[in-house]
């Protein structure tokens, strides 16, 4: 509520979601159990944490990370992984010679399912806009600086495919496991908007 | 003849704003939103592609001052009501009640038509990996290393082909196998699944010769949205 206790645009938004709902469950549509189960999905289950698992397996074992390029929903789907928004995987790798960034210039689509919801900065209109068209300047926003001789590669999200970057495995972690590898990798890594550093 | 929810390639929109350890929702009725938009679309009451063209029917300036959630609920608005689940009227007479602190009751009695979103529908309906995917067996009008150029699509419908690949020429990477066409989904012309590819276009065909000559762009495109370069 604002200050004369009428409601600011975000309480009006909030009661229409309410009243939307509402109408749903009167209308017996819909169950509780059913909006709570997806929830508790969107909050706990699905999260970058599942891509930093794909991306450290990916690092440790040679023959997971050709499966998982070659087939990137198939080798995903090894893990267990809640699926939505990940039905169709497409796994990107990073290497000294290219440099990929995804985008969804349309709407917003994002692998749910390794990477969990998208960030705010990730649906608005100046990264939607110039991810496209100027990549190398979006990435100097994150401070992400790629050489002349590395070609930058867009993936705009258009169709039913989802992508995922495979980062560069950073120097000096050879003698790290699995788990101390995931560890190391960030959402915005697997987006292509940063590289990851050497520990 | 596009939305302003095509916005690939525009400027002025500034830099981009990041939050510090940002939450997965900001409010509690974001959750919901989402949550009861996924579930209708799971119940089937609405496709992702029809959910998609409510949202880019969204008035320009609201679509762009309101948030990803926001566009989630008035999409999931717009479709229900267009499909005669909702009225307008039946969510604003909850409003009153609600605002002085009412919780949602629970069914009065079964209307509607559809099927009941229950917990295992929704379990259900997010188990699916390559659910997208239709195996189909029709042939493919192109192939790896043809040259293609996307069509000028000029429709105040839907589309996923966006403007700035408009007449644009590229090389097909490779083929992705059979979908649905989304346009026709929408426009109620049908699925007319057909082949999408790779397209990878270079930087300097898109946004001229200013771009970086290595870089480039791929998308993947219906075999509706191309003709042979």
């Amino acid at each position: 509520m604002g200050s004369e206790g009428i409601p600011s645009a975000n309480g009006k938004t909030a009661l229409r979601v309410k009243a939307l709902e509402s109408v749903l469950l009167e209308k017996g549509l819909i169950e509780t159990a059913a909006i709570d189960e997806l929830i508790d999905m969107f909050e706990n289950r699905i999260g970058p944490w599942n891509g930093a698992k794909v991306v450290a397996r990916a690092w440790a074992d040679p023959d997971y990370k050709k499966r998982l390029l070659d087939d990137g929903t198939a080798a995903i789907a090894e893990m267990g992984f809640e699926v939505i928004q990940g039905e169709e995987m497409v796994v990107v790798e990073n290497t000294p010679e290219v440099h990929n960034v995804i985008v969804c210039t349309l709407c917003s689509c994002f692998p749910w399912a390794v990477m969990g919801l998208p960030p705010v900065w990730y649906k608005s209109a100046p990264y939607r806009a110039r991810a496209a068209s100027d990549p190398r300047g979006v990435l100097k926003e994150f401070g992400t600086e790629i050489g002349d001789d590395v070609e930058v590669r867009v993936w705009d999200s258009n169709a039913e495919l989802r992508y995922m970057v495979l980062p560069e495995r950073p120097a000096a972690t050879d003698g790290l496991d699995e788990a101390a590898l995931a560890r190391l990798v960030t959402r915005d890594s697997m987006i292509g908007v940063t590289k990851l550093a050497a520990i | 003849m596009r939305g302003v929810h095509d916005l690939g390639g525009m400027t002025g929109f500034g830099s981009i704003v990041r939050e510090e350890n940002e939450p997965v929702f900001h409010d509690e009725w974001e959750k919901h939103a989402l949550a009861v938009a996924r579930a209708m679309m799971g119940g089937g009451y609405f496709n992702l592609d029809e959910f998609r063209h409510a949202q880019e029917r969204m008035e320009p300036s609201h679509y762009l001052e309101s948030s990803y959630y926001e566009h989630w609920l008035e999409g999931t608005i717009t479709m229900l009501v267009e499909k005669n689940v909702i009225t307008l009227d039946e969510i604003e007479a909850q409003m009153p009640d609600l605002a002085e602190g009412r919780e949602p009751a629970g069914p009065v009695g079964r209307q509607g038509e559809g099927p009941v979103v229950d917990l295992e529908l929704v379990r259900r309906f997010y188990k699916v990996p390559g659910a997208a995917r239709l195996e189909l067996d029709i042939a493919p009008r192109f192939e790896a290393e043809d040259r293609v150029q996307a069509r000028r699509i000029e429709t105040s419908g839907h589309t996923r082909s966006p403007r700035y690949i408009a007449g644009k020429i590229g090389t097909v990477e490779r083929d992705l196998g059979v979908f649905h066409f989304p346009d026709t989904r929408v426009s109620g012309h049908g699925d007319k699944p057909q082949h999408t590819y790779f397209v990878r276009f270079e930087a300097r065909e898109l946004w001229g010769d200013e771009a970086p000559a290595r870089d480039t762009l791929i998308i993947a495109l219906w075999e509706d949205y191309l003709d042979p370069a």
